[in-house]
């Protein structure tokens, strides 16, 4: 006689948010069937509509101040750190979304199949925010992964395209073994794949005062496997080489949606992993990721200087920001993670504006992205000239901007914590960056244009520029409400509570 | 008993490794795909060793009968199995196998030795049947179970979009903007309007355009 | 019977695997053979996962049903790169990683 199937407890609050989406994207993919027409607008607003749908469920069950809720043995949680990320990763999605809609038709590349894929990978990314468990971890790598390979490759008049996302699958299948093969040493070492169970862990076998005892040394190379997987993700060098390839090669919304998509959740998977698993081995993960951050801003900013293509220029420029978001994490074990989101916001709402920009200036069946076609761009489109200048401004972290903040928490925190060194690093980089930056705004204001460009606008477009310029600008100049909501999320660290 | 059980170890062990060896050394694809399922096949002899049986099924079932069957199709779709012109290996290929062999002697090994195991004294022949692991999927397991099918489904949705063949409506060449001004006689076009084949020239990141870019107005 | 055969031999076959299948991912020049690379990774993967399930918890499934999520996703990450190493062949007529470069800068 078999078992009953005993279904354990569920609490469906805590994966509302991802259950939302992956529901929405499931029956959208089955309506874009019956859609009638070659015309796939229609399905655009409707994963708009799932995004907003899945914001108002995420604010529904976000837990009470400083409460947490898990589920599914334990495998994920929902924190008020996990729900500002969501409402985060919900906007760079809606963004990404409103800048697609046209694009598509535009470029003739228009598939319906396109907004279900970004909801998947979106969802992954949330799954990434809230997973506690290695299984999830790695399940939601993968999701965000594979949906990114293919929107890669969707811009198949493009040779470059199928270029690009060759490159991006093949890096990133490759990064994906190696994280695998940390987790298997991890569960060989810890015996569990849970990470509350891997930090207590730990905790108690470090305890016990000799220098290895067994189990923590395959923890720790396995921690080190894992951290080379999630960099490949996050791009820091020496791990970075794809991103400018598959950012030019990629459909620009896509471009900007990998950009900061991808690193807000796969930094905060990477985060989770950090301090609520591998808090005892702080002393090596600390000085590893500071390394990595000061190698990543310096070369990402410098080889970004030499960059005669925008799209290429700000591909690197992610892979500096990188560095900075690393900096915002190496504090998280004691500051909390506020500087981290608010970073990530901040990063977000300038960077989407900026391709929003691009995407305005991209000509249809060329693939230049040339610097060139900035210049001059105040005397015939003045308001396009600044809100290009305000991104920039933000990018650069010069003060009114909430860029500037969010260096300024990052570096704040990182100077609390005794890393004076990087901060003076970073303060390097970033008069480094501001250079680049900075030249791009003297083409846009002093120079003559150098050749005819026609703007597109749609709807789509001017919306998305029109709020990431509000944005930037408000939360530069009255950053208080958006700090004192970074200040309350913080991730559970441990079971219920 | 035991000597026999190290004996079908090392023969699965040796099968394994060489033929992983031969699927990264030999120059004919089609002869690598083969490799591959060799090695394939001895990992579920291994699976068997160890008494996964489901795995060495699911093994041979999906790794066998589906992964190595695609790499067999995309060979024969790709129709480039052996040009003895062209090199196997990167010119890199000495630094890799350098960097390979250092992860595996410096870290991966010694790190495996020394570790002292918890080993049960004479671990029990586990029964992880298909009836436990299907349970397992229904209670412990649900939300990653659930997960995986999403991931299948995007997967699935995504090799299909990518793989499609041409339509009409695809490949099509769009006009280029300076073209679309110029056949809208608007204004003149600012740069010459270019032939039907797109060269990527004002895109001054792109010196060498790709060898046969198929786009160049088919089906237009 | 199984633990005639030591924890550690069965590792270290792993990590060989794994460092075989690395070479081939980062030295063919192939795609399609890079993805062989890969997969013999994945399966280096399994082999860790299985043994430690047998020798450490073999009353306990999680890591067979890791092991079965590995291959999942293998199989989804193989369907799609061949996939794609088809798209580039109809586009490029060849699937070699070198020539297959025209994004630089």
């Amino acid at each position: 006689m078999p078992p009953e199937i005993v279904i354990p407890a569920i609490d469906v609050r805590v994966i509302a948010p991802m259950l939302t989406i992956f529901a929405w994207a499931t029956v959208l993919l089955m309506v874009d069937l019956f859609m009638p027409g070659k015309d796939r607008k229609l399905t655009g607003y409707l994963a708009l509509a799932g995004l907003a749908v899945t914001a108002l469920v995420t604010l529904a069950v976000q837990p009470a101040p400083g409460t947490s809720r898990t589920s599914f043995s334990n495998m994920v949680v929902l924190d008020s750190f996990g729900t500002t990320l969501t409402l985060i990763l919900l906007l760079i999605a809606a963004f990404s979304i409103a800048i697609s809609i046209n694009y598509l038709s535009y470029h003739n590349i228009e598939m319906g199949e396109y907004y279900p894929l970004i909801l998947f990978a979106t969802g992954g990314m949330i799954l990434l925010g809230q997973s506690t468990n290695l299984i999830l971890v790695f399940l939601g790598v993968e999701l965000l992964s594979i949906t990114l390979y293919v929107l890669t490759a969707f811009f198949y008049p493009r040779y470059t395209s199928e270029e690009a996302g060759l490159k991006y699958l093949l890096l990133g299948a490759f990064a994906a073994g190696f994280l695998i093969y940390g987790i298997a040493l991890i569960y060989g070492g810890a015996g569990t794949l849970d990470l509350f169970e891997i930090g207590a862990f730990l905790n108690t076998s470090l305890a016990v005062g000799s220098a290895f005892p067994p189990g923590a040394l395959l923890v720790l190379i396995g921690g080190a496997l894992v951290l080379i997987g999630f960099c490949f993700k996050i791009s820091l060098v020496p791990f970075h080489m794809w991103t400018p390839d598959v950012y030019e090669g990629s459909p620009t919304p896509v471009a900007a949606f990998m950009s900061v998509g991808t690193k807000g959740a796969a930094f905060a998977a990477l985060l989770r992993i950090l301090i609520v698993a591998l808090l005892p081995f702080k002393i090596y993960w600390l000085p590893v990721l500071g390394v990595l951050a000061t190698l990543t801003m310096l070369f990402g900013n410098i080889a970004a200087l030499m960059q005669p293509n925008m799209k290429r220029m700000l591909a690197y420029s992610s892979v500096g920001h990188a560095g900075y978001i690393t900096i915002g994490i190496m504090t998280a074990g004691t500051h909390g993670t506020e500087s981290f989101l608010f970073y990530l916001l901040a990063y977000a709402l300038a960077n989407m504006g900026a391709f929003a920009v691009l995407i305005t200036l991209e000509r249809r069946g060329e693939m230049a992205w040339s610097v060139d076609d900035f210049a001059g761009l105040w005397k015939r489109y003045p308001l396009l000239a600044i809100a290009m200048a305000t991104f920039m401004l933000s990018l650069a972290g010069v003060p009114p901007t909430a860029g500037f903040f969010g260096k300024f928490f990052v570096f704040a925190a990182a100077w609390e914590d005794g890393q004076i060194f990087l901060v003076f690093m970073g303060v390097l980089s970033s008069a480094i960056a501001a250079f680049f930056y900075l030249r791009v705004i003297m083409r846009m204001f002093m120079d003559e244009p150098v050749r005819e460009v026609i703007p597109i606008f749609n709807r789509g477009l001017t919306i998305t520029i029109g709020i990431a310029v509000v944005g930037t600008i408000v939360f530069g100049l009255l950053p208080t409400p958006l700090v004192s909501l970074v200040q309350n999320s913080v991730i559970a660290l441990g079971v219920g509570g | 008993m035991d000597l026999v059980v190290q004996i079908m170890f090392g023969v699965t062990g040796l099968l394994i490794l060489g033929a992983a060896f031969m699927v990264v050394s030999v120059r004919n694809i089609i002869h690598a795909a083969l490799w591959l399922i060799t090695c394939f096949f001895g990992i579920a002899m291994l699976y068997l060793l160890l008494q996964a049986e489901f795995l060495a099924i699911v093994q041979i079932l999906l790794y066998i009968g589906a992964v190595a069957v695609l790499v067999l199709f995309a060979v024969m779709l790709t129709r480039q199995i052996d040009d003895p012109d062209e090199p196997v290996l990167f010119q890199r290929w000495r630094s890799t196998l350098l960097i390979t062999a250092i992860l595996f002697a410096a870290v991966l090994v010694p790190t495996i030795y020394n570790h002292n195991w918890l080993i049960f004294a004479d671990p029990q022949p586990a029964f992880a049947g298909p009836r436990e692991l299907g349970f397992a999927f229904m209670n412990a397991y649900l939300l990653p179970f659930q997960i995986a099918a999403v991931l299948l489904l995007a997967a699935l949705v995504g090799a299909i979009i990518i793989a499609m063949e041409d339509q009409e409506q695809r490949r099509v060449r769009v006009l280029t903007l300076a073209e679309e001004v110029a056949l809208r006689g608007e204004r003149e076009p600012s740069p010459p309007t270019r032939p039907a084949n797109p060269q990527p020239a004002s895109s001054s990141s792109n010196p060498t355009p790709p060898p046969a870019p198929e786009q160049a107005g088919e089906g237009a | 019977m199984i633990s005639a055969v030591p924890l550690e031999w069965v590792l270290i076959l792993a990590s060989g695997l794994f460092c075989v299948g690395l070479f081939g991912a980062l030295s063919r020049r192939h795609a399609v053979s890079m993805l062989m690379g890969i997969e013999l990774m994945l399966n280096a993967v399994n082999i860790n996962l299985v043994a430690f399930w047998r020798y450490t918890q073999p009353d306990e499934v999680g890591g067979m049903i890791f092991a079965l999520f590995v291959i999942v996703v293998a199989a989804a990450e193989a369907a799609v790169g061949l996939a794609m190493a088809i798209a580039i062949y109809r586009t490029w007529q060849t699937v070699n990683v070198d020539s297959v470069d025209s994004l630089r800068g």
